[in-house]
């Protein structure tokens, strides 16, 4: 089997070549050791099987991002057979950067131009036959979003996968860098797997890892800016950013053809983008789609979790009747509440993430989320975020989870730990029953008031620790300038949108259901060992873990042992603080009760609490997924403790003052 | 003049005032010293659009003060598109 890469510049269109040469037989994994989608899939042609993999985009082969350093580790290490570069045809200067850093690697290439079709409707036209002859290599016209020339580049990636490349592209630099380049070679050892040229270029262009790597002195370093300090450029890479342009417009005169024809479709995109960069309509705008988007994601799927959740209680009382005289209860207890219980809290979350995994793939498609980030900006640098973390801080209003899944939109690895972080401090719907139930026994008349002013407080609590979190633990050491490109807008292709939000939902259920699954697993046994007792009373372990954790609560109003067992199981979602304080009580008079045992000040200060401690198993499950088990930790441990001191600062002064 | 003063038309980009990761992330875009672009959309205190060719990029306010440009006299010089 050969193995074939697909590399080309974000917004090439190199997901959907991708998606045309393996049609289904395709599976989405991650990077190893980073949260960067991959996708593999495999095709055959003639007598051979190809095994391709999608690099993430990138515009370059440096070490300044993950995804670049992505695609060049892939590419060194795995050195695949054939290296598919897709190009934007009406982008091809920008997208041809690219193509030398792969040539001076001497990969075996195949150049791919993309989007012909825009292409000469802009009247851009480009001869593909001198372009094969100039640069050696297999060039061929697609259009990927219509399907044309798959063909074709099946055919010519075949045939290139029989030969191996033998020379590398030599840019000429100039007599001076090359004579530096004869140089180092006596100088220094270049490993067998790094490509000689290649990697000269990268010690000239001051490349860290490269650098660090071959352990290059503080003299060559000192040689490399003087050389280019010369040629009047303060940083050497760019000197050979500059020749490689110089090269490529080269290659360009001899092969690219300009006819003045309409551009309509970016002179609307660019009338709709001048509208939308004025605040006064832009923000409106913004925020109808935000409101649309969460009306789709929680009025389709909020009916439809509650259709599953009825499923799963059908099915659970069905099983329980029909083998109640056959196995003993506390077996019984474990098949209905242990393991279905715990299947039931994985698949309810299916509706909502796949309809935001799509919706996403549509903002993504059509050319608007990267307007997004620009939008919000200002306001976002004022909590020390990007513009792109105000989409998953809405979201988590509905559900924590999806809300932690968009943060995959955010490119700066710190933005997005920052915003996965806080989004726990967002009210979200499953809380709601927590609130409605303490209102109604203690604010009847001003239950409107009491439950906004805890999402409020859940809004300023996450906006102070945005704040807090970027000024101390995640201080920026330079400001990534917010710099982008803005493909220009188009109708979303609804197929790809609904293949990717299938791909991304089936990913989350594998992973983090195993996560949710175990976890409610646990507390289940918690709640019903040993098994001679009910269901999460006072003699289960887990009633003893809340008699003993109880004393830490009465500072706040409430140590009594119910309710820090309510407060546990509430770790396996929400709403079930509502269930466990119905069960150890009694439904009927649950309200009386609480009465009993709540003042209206220490209710309010348990509702507090609720907004604030852990989020639920699902949300650690998709936190751990997202940024790993060490920020995991810390997200518990300081939710627990921030609930726990709010609580109690507002039990103890309001009580000072009444 | 720096970018960001450019309300609509062609600039020629003159240099840039930024870091290291400024320039790298220009000239990864395809934004060179000399290269001629066109201002698409600039509201005064948001993002400015420029264009060159067919590609669109949006500079941060902050960023795009940091680029000094000279105006362009339209017609000839404008290999922009």
């Amino acid at each position: 089997m050969k193995k074939i890469a697909i590399a080309g510049n974000p917004n090439s269109g190199k997901s959907t070549i991708f998606n045309n040469l393996t049609g289904e037989n395709q599976r989405v994994g991650n990077w190893p050791g980073v949260t960067v989608e991959k996708f593999e899939g495999k095709f055959s042609y003639k007598d051979e099987e190809f095994y391709v993999v999608d690099l993430p985009g990138t515009y370059g082969l440096s070490s300044f991002s993950i995804d670049e350093r992505i695609a060049r580790e892939y590419l060194i290490k795995e050195n695949p057979d054939v290296i598919v570069l897709v190009v934007d045809s009406t982008n091809i200067e920008r997208h041809f950067y690219l193509l030398t850093e792969l040539l001076e690697m001497g990969k075996n290439v195949v150049l791919c131009l993309n989007m012909t079709d825009l292409a000469e409707e802009k009247g851009t036209f480009i001869d593909e036959n001198i372009l094969s002859k100039i640069l050696k290599i297999g060039v061929v016209k697609t259009v990927g979003n219509k399907n044309i020339g798959t063909d074709k580049l099946k055919e010519i990636i075949y045939e290139t996968s029989k030969n191996k490349r033998e020379d590398f592209l030599r840019i000429d630099y100039g007599k001076e860098i090359e004579d530096f380049f004869e140089n180092l070679k006596k100088e220094i050892e270049i490993p067998e797997y790094l490509p000689e040229r290649w990697t000269l270029v990268k010690i000239f262009s001051k490349d860290e890892e490269i650098i660090n790597l071959l352990k290059i002195k503080k003299e060559i370093i000192e040689k490399i800016d003087k050389i280019s300090n010369f040629h009047g450029f303060s940083d050497a890479e760019n000197f050979i950013i500059e020749k490689k342009y110089g090269f490529i417009r080269g290659i360009l005169k001899e092969c690219v053809y300009e006819r003045k024809k309409l551009w309509k479709r970016l002179e609307i995109s660019d009338k709709v983008d001048k509208v939308i960069t004025n605040p006064w309509i832009g923000l409106p705008i913004f925020l109808i789609i935000m409101l649309t988007i969460f009306e789709i994601i929680f009025g389709i799927g909020n009916p439809l979790q509650e259709l599953i959740d009825k499923f799963i209680s059908f099915l659970s009382s069905s099983l329980n009747f029909l083998l109640k005289n056959l196995f003993p209860p506390f077996l019984l207890s474990f098949l209905t509440d242990g393991i279905l219980g715990g299947i039931g809290s994985v698949i309810v979350f299916i509706p909502n993430i796949f309809l935001l995994f799509f919706l996403i793939s549509i903002l993504e498609d059509s050319g608007y989320m990267a307007r997004i980030a620009f939008t919000m900006d200002r306001f976002m640098h004022y909590i020390g975020l990007h513009g792109k973390s105000f989409i998953p801080l809405i979201l988590a209003f509905g559900c924590n989870v999806p809300a932690i899944l968009a943060t995959r939109t955010i490119e700066s690895k710190r933005d997005r730990i920052i915003t996965v972080m806080i989004i726990p401090l967002i009210s979200c719907s499953a809380r709601l029953p927590i609130y409605i139930l303490f209102c109604s026994a203690f604010f009847k008349n001003y239950q409107g008031i009491v439950v906004f002013s805890l999402y409020l407080i859940g809004i300023i609590l996450s906006i102070t620790f945005a704040k807090i979190l970027s000024k101390t633990i995640f201080r920026k050491k330079e400001e990534i300038p917010l710099i982008m490109e803005l493909p220009p807008y188009r109708k979303p292709a609804i197929r790809w949108c609904l293949k990717m939000g299938i791909l991304r939902t089936k990913v989350f259920i594998i992973k983090a259901g195993r996560v949710i699954f175990s976890a409610s697993l646990i507390i289940w046994l918690l709640a019903s060992l040993p098994p001679s007792s009910t269901y999460g009373s006072e003699n289960t372990i887990l009633g003893k873990i809340g008699s003993f954790i109880a004393p830490i609560f009465s500072l706040a109003g409430f140590g009594r042992w119910e309710i820090a067992v309510s407060l546990l199981a509430g770790i396996v979602a929400k709403e079930t603080v509502v269930a466990t304080l119905g069960v150890i009580f009694g439904s009927e008079n649950l309200i009386d009760s609480l009465k009993n045992i709540f003042t209206p000040i220490s209710a309010y200060s348990f509702m507090l609490m609720s907004l604030i401690y852990i989020p639920c198993i699902a949300t650690m499950a998709a936190i751990k997924n997202e940024i790993g088990v060490k920020y995991l930790l810390i997200t518990i441990i300081y939710t627990i403790l921030l609930g726990w001191i709010i609580a109690v600062i507002f039990y103890q002064s309001v009580n000072l003052f009444i | 003049m720096v970018l960001s003063q450019i309300k609509n038309g062609k600039v020629k980009i003159v240099g840039f005032l930024g870091g290291r990761h400024f320039l790298r992330k220009m000239s990864a875009l395809g934004i060179l010293i000399g290269d001629v672009v066109e201002v698409i959309a600039n509201t005064g205190h948001g993002p400015v659009i420029i264009g060159k060719g067919s590609l669109r990029i949006a500079i941060g306010f902050g960023m795009a003060s940091k680029i000094v440009v000279e105006e362009v006299k339209d017609e000839k010089n404008s290999n922009s598109r």
